[in-house]
C-alpha cells in the first residue's frame, strides 16, 4: 500500500471509530421512524466490497476462456482490478441496499457495530422491506418527502468556495466555481487510437492522425470537484425550506405542523417529511402535481390577469392559491429584473417603468400600472408566468415524486461532514447554525495535514474562524478536524 | 327515487356493493348464481353492456327495478377480465364511466357528495348557496363546492387540461374549490381508474357465461385491429427521444388517453420526420375514445401546415419546455434520462442528431460536450 493510501486508511478508521462512539454514547439521539419494521434501510459503508466476476466466453476460434476469480473481499479503496487475478471484471460498492430492521433495538445495535459512513431509510413502507426486487417489495404507502439542497440552488458564493481539478492526470487544471463543459487547457486536445504512435494534438479533430493514419478520437476525462458548505448558501436553502414550510405545506395545503418532521440535512440543505397518513397512498402522478405547484411550474397567467373594460385586472392577495401570490411574485420578480436572462421586449420596459410598477402591485388592491407602457395583457400573462416560477420553492424534484427514495436517517451522522443529521422544529430553523447546532463531537483535539493545491476556504465552528489552508500540518479541536477530515481536505497527522 | 335506490345504478357505490354481496358473497358465489336458469337475463344484459362498450355504444345504466340487477356490471366485468384484452378493458372503462358522468348529471349536489364520502372517502364539502357565495371575489364565486386536495390528486392527473392541475386551482389550507361538473368528472374518473386496474379473481365460469365470453371474443376481431398498426422501423424508432417513445407507446397499446398537448405534439413530430398521414392516423387508432373522424380531421389539420416554413410557429412539433410543464418529459419528471436531452430544446433536434448518431454507428455519446452547448439542465 502507498503511504497516502496508507494515511487515507488510518483516517477513515480514525473517523469510524469516532462515529462508533458516537452511536453507543447518543443512542437517544437517533430518530427511529415509525412502522420500522416497514422501511428499507440502505448503508453507505466506509469500506468498498468488490466482486471479481467469474465469466465464461469464447474466443475467436470457438475454445472456451474463463476471466476472473470469483474472490470478493474489502478494501477502503476504491478498487479497478480484481487484486487476486487482475481480472478488471469486478464489481465495487460501498452501498448496503435492502436492509431490513425489526425494531428500534436492531438498528441502533447495527448502527454501533457499523458505524456506517452514512444511513438511510425509505420514505415508503413496504410488506417486504427487504426483496432485493421492487415488485416483491410491496409498496403500502409512503410519506410525501422534499429536499432543499444548496447544489440546486445555483448560488454566487459557489464560485468562492466550491473548486474543480480536470481527471487528465497530464493535465490537472483547477479552477473555483462550478466545473466547466470541457477544460480548458486539455479540453480541445485530441488522439490517436494507434497505441504505438500515441500522437497528441489540439484544434480541430482531424480525420486520421496526421503521422500513421490510424482514427483519431477526443477523450472526455471529466473533473473531480470539491463543494464547500457557507453561510450563505445555507442561508438561501433555510429561506427556500422556511417558504415551503409556511407558505405552500402549512397554509395551502393544510397539513398540522405537528405532521410534519423538519431536519437538517447533515450537508448542504433540509429535508421535510409530512408524516400524514393522507398522503401516503398518493401515487407519483399525484406527488408530481405537488411537486408543480410548490414550485410554481406549469402556472396559466392567462387565467389570472384578464383585461376588463380596457383595463389588465391582477387578483388580489386574498384569492387562494397561487392567484393570490402573483402580485408579491411579481414584486420580487421586478426587484430582480436585472438577473432575468430573457429577451422579451417586455423585459426592457418593466426595467424602465421599475419603480412605478413595484408601487401600484404592492398596493393593498395591486394594480398593473398602465405607466409601463406597451406591456398588455398578453405580456402582463407572460410576466406572471415568469414570476410565479421564481417565485416558487426550488426542491429536489426526484426526491418528491419518486415514492422508492431512500432518506438520511435523522440523528444519524453524515459522513460527508461529520455533521449530525439535526431534527428541527419549524421555530428552530429560523436560528439554526449547523456550524454550531450540528456538531457530534467535542472531546479533545486531533492533528491534521491539509492537502495542497487549491485552497481550501475558511470556516467558522463553535464561533471559532480556521483556514484557509493549504498544505499546513495543524492541530485543530476535534469538532473543526473532524469536519475537514470528513469533506476530504485533510489527513490525519 | 330513495337514495338507496338511486346509488344502487352505480356500481362503485357502497350500496350496490353490499347488495351484490348480499346474493353473491364473492365472484365465486356469483358463477353459481349466474348458473340458474332464472338468471340468464342477467348474463344477457351484461354481455350487452360489454358489447356496447366494445362499439362505442352508450351503456344503458339498468333502471333497479329488481334489486338483482346491481349483478349485471360484475357479470360484464367478469366476462372482460376473463377476456383479458387490454384493449375491450380500457374501452369497457371509458364507456361505463362515461354513463355513470352522464346519470350524474341529473343528481342532486347532496346525492353526489354523499356518493363521494361512501364509495370513495372523499371529503367533499358545499360553498353555500348563491347568496352566500355573493360576498366573494368574483373569480372565486361561481365554485359550488371544494374538496380535500389530496382527493382531488387522486384523479385529476388523469385529465391533462391545464385547469386540471393543482398549481392551477385556488387551494387553500387543504382544500381546492371546485365545481359540480368537476366533480362529476372527479367521480366518473375515478371509477374508470377501478376498471381499468382493478384485478379480480376469476371464479370457474358457468357454461352460459363461456358462452358470452366466447361470443364477445368473436365480436372482439371485427371491432379491435390485431396487429401492430404500424411499424416504424427499428433504426428510426430508436432515434425517438424519451417523450416521443413514450407518447408513441400509449398511443399503440391503446389503453392510455393521450391528452390533447401529447396527440398534437405527437403527430407534429411524427409527420415532421415524414410519416405519411394514414400512417399517424394509425398510430392513433387505438385511442380508447376513438373517434375516427377527429382523429382524422387532427392529423390533417396539423399536416396541411408541415411543409410551411418554421414561420408557421403553432405547428412546429411542440418543443421540451411545454411538455415538461405537461408532464409528458420522463427526463424531466426523472423516470429516465439521456444525456442527448441536455443540450436540445426539442424533440426534433433530439431526433435528428440521434438518427445520425445511429446512422454513422456513433455510440459514445462524450462528444455532445465538446460539441454542443448546454441548453437545459435536469
Ligand atoms: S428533454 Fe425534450 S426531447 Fe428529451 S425527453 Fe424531455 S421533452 Fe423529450
Ligand atoms: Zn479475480
Ligand atoms: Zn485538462
Ligand atoms: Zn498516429
Ligand atoms: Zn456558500
Amino acid at each position: 500500500m502507498s503511504v497516502q493510501n496508507q494515511e487515507k486508511t488510518t483516517t477513515t478508521m480514525k473517523l469510524r471509530l469516532l462515529f462508533h462512539e458516537y452511536y453507543s454514547e447518543n443512542p437517544k439521539s437517533v430518530d427511529v421512524p415509525n412502522q420500522i419494521h416497514t422501511r428499507e434501510f440502505a448503508i453507505q459503508a466506509w469500506e468498498y466490497n468488490w466482486r471479481c466476476r467469474e465469466q465464461i466466453g469464447r474466443d475467436e476460434s470457438g475454445n472456451e476462456v474463463r476471466t476472473g476469480c470469483g474472490k470478493s473481499g474489502k478494501s477502503f479503496q476504491p478498487v479497478i482490478k480484481c487484486p487476486n487475478c487482475d481480472s478488471k471484471a469486478v464489481s465495487v460498492t460501498n452501498w448496503i441496499r435492502h436492509e431490513g430492521y425489526k425494531s428500534r433495538d436492531n438498528l441502533l445495535r447495527n448502527l454501533v457495530k457499523i458505524a456506517p459512513h452514512s444511513v438511510y431509510h425509505s420514505a415508503a413502507f413496504y410488506g417486504f422491506p427487504t426483496a432485493i426486487k421492487m415488485h416483491e417489495k410491496e409498496w403500502m404507502g409512503a410519506e410525501l418527502v422534499f429536499d432543499i439542497d444548496a447544489d440546486h440552488l445555483d448560488l454566487k458564493c459557489a464560485n468562492d468556495h466550491d473548486s474543480w481539478r480536470c481527471k487528465n492526470p497530464t493535465c490537472g487544471k483547477t479552477g473555483t466555481g462550478k466545473p466547466p463543459e470541457i477544460c480548458p487547457v486539455c479540453g480541445d486536445a485530441w488522439y490517436c487510437d494507434n497505441p504505438n504512435c500515441g500522437k497528441i494534438g489540439s484544434g480541430n479533430l482531424p480525420k486520421t492522425c496526421p503521422d500513421c493514419k490510424t482514427k483519431t478520437s477526443r477523450k472526455l476525462y471529466g473533473f473531480n470537484t470539491r463543494k464547500w458548505i457557507c453561510s450563505k448558501c445555507l442561508g438561501v436553502a433555510r429561506k427556500h425550506t422556511i417558504k415551503l414550510y409556511d407558505e405552500f405545506l402549512t397554509d395551502d395545503l393544510g397539513f398540522d405542523s405537528d405532521k410534519i418532521q423538519l431536519n437538517y440535512s447533515g450537508h448542504r440543505g433540509y429535508h421535510i417529511r409530512v408524516r400524514d397518513p393522507k398522503v401516503y397512498t398518493l401515487d407519483s402522478n399525484a406527488r408530481i402535481e405537488i411537486v408543480h405547484y410548490v414550485m410554481g411550474s406549469g402556472f396559466r397567467g392567462s387565467k389570472a390577469i384578464i383585461s376588463q373594460r380596457g383595463t389588465n385586472t391582477i387578483p388580489s392577495r386574498d384569492i387562494p392559491g397561487w392567484s393570490g401570490k402573483i402580485a408579491d411574485a411579481m414584486v420580487e420578480f421586478i426587484q430582480n429584473i436585472d438577473t432575468y436572462t430573457g429577451r422579451e421586449k417586455w423585459v426592457k420596459l418593466l426595467k424602465d417603468e421599475r419603480v412605478i410598477a413595484i408601487n401600484m402591485l404592492q398596493r393593498p388592491r395591486p394594480v398593473l400600472s398602465p405607466k409601463v407602457k406597451g406591456v398588455g395583457e398578453k405580456s402582463w400573462q407572460e410576466i406572471a408566468e415568469k414570476s410565479v416560477e421564481r417565485f416558487g420553492s426550488e426542491i429536489d424534484r426526484p426526491v418528491t415524486h419518486d415514492i422508492h427514495r431512500v432518506i438520511r436517517l435523522i440523528g444519524s451522522i453524515n459522513g460527508k461532514t461529520g455533521f449530525t443529521v439535526t431534527e428541527l422544529t419549524r421555530d428552530d430553523l429560523d436560528t439554526f447554525n449547523p456550524f454550531n447546532d450540528a456538531i457530534a463531537f467535542n472531546k479533545g483535539t486531533l492533528n491534521v495535514r491539509f492537502h495542497k493545491g487549491p485552497k481550501i476556504p475558511s470556516f467558522v465552528i463553535n464561533d471559532e474562524k480556521y483556514g484557509p489552508f493549504s498544505g499546513e500540518s495543524v492541530e485543530l479541536p476535534i469538532a473543526a478536524a473532524v469536519f475537514v477530515l470528513s469533506k476530504g481536505v485533510a489527513l490525519l497527522e | 327515487m330513495s337514495s338507496f335506490v338511486q346509488q344502487l345504478k352505480y356500481p362503485f357505490s357502497q350500496e350496490a356493493r353490499h347488495t351484490s354481496q348480499k346474493y353473491a358473497r364473492d365472484l365465486g358465489a356469483l358463477a353459481d348464481l349466474l348458473d340458474l336458469p332464472e338468471n340468464l337475463y342477467l348474463i344477457e344484459a351484461a354481455e350487452k353492456r360489454v358489447y356496447s362498450a366494445l362499439t362505442y355504444e352508450e351503456i344503458e345504466l339498468p333502471n333497479i327495478r329488481d334489486e338483482k340487477e346491481v349483478l349485471i356490471y360484475p357479470t360484464a366485468r367478469l366476462i372482460v377480465e376473463e377476456i383479458a384484452n387490454p384493449q375491450l378493458r380500457a374501452r369497457q372503462a371509458e364507456a361505463e364511466s362515461k354513463s355513470v358522468n352522464k346519470q350524474l348529471a341529473n343528481e342532486a349536489d347532496q346525492f353526489a357528495m354523499d356518493l363521494c364520502k361512501s364509495s370513495f372517502s372523499w371529503d367533499v364539502e358545499s360553498m353555500g348557496g348563491l347568496t352566500e357565495r355573493a360576498q366573494l371575489p368574483i373569480q372565486i364565486k361561481t365554485y359550488d363546492m371544494k374538496i380535500r386536495f389530496v382527493n382531488f390528486l387522486e384523479v385529476a392527473p388523469d385529465f391533462h387540461a391545464e385547469e386540471w392541475k393543482l398549481v392551477n386551482r385556488y387551494v387553500d389550507n387543504g382544500w381546492t374549490l371546485i365545481r359540480r361538473r368537476e366533480l362529476n368528472r372527479l367521480i366518473s374518473g375515478r371509477f374508470k381508474q377501478i376498471i381499468q386496474f382493478g384485478r379480480l379473481d376469476i371464479p370457474r365460469l358457468p357454461q352460459r357465461l363461456t358462452e358470452a365470453v366466447q361470443r364477445i371474443e368473436t365480436e372482439i376481431k371485427g371491432h379491435i385491429r390485431q396487429s401492430e398498426p404500424f411499424k416504424i422501423d427499428g433504426q428510426i424508432n430508436s432515434a425517438f427521444p424519451p417523450c416521443i417513445q413514450k407518447m408513441y407507446d400509449d398511443s399503440v397499446s391503446g389503453h392510455v388517453n393521450l391528452s390533447h398537448v401529447a396527440r398534437f405534439a405527437l403527430a407534429a413530430f411524427l409527420l415532421r420526420i415524414g410519416m405519411s398521414e394514414d400512417d399517424v392516423n394509425k398510430v392513433f387508432g387505438h385511442s380508447p375514445d376513438k373517434d375516427n373522424r377527429l382523429i382524422e380531421y387532427q392529423v390533417e389539420h396539423i399536416a396541411s401546415k408541415r411543409s410551411m416554413t418554421s414561420e408557421v410557429q403553432g405547428y412546429f412539433p411542440t418543443g421540451c419546455k411545454k411538455l415538461q410543464t405537461n408532464n409528458l418529459c420522463p427526463v424531466y419528471s426523472g423516470t429516465t434520462h439521456d444525456p442527448l436531452c441536455e443540450y436540445i430544446l426539442n424533440p426534433l433536434g433530439f431526433y435528428s442528431t440521434r438518427a445520425w448518431e445511429i446512422s454513422k454507428n456513433i455510440t459514445n455519446h462524450s462528444w455532445y460536450a465538446q460539441k454542443k452547448d448546454k441548453k437545459q439542465f435536469f
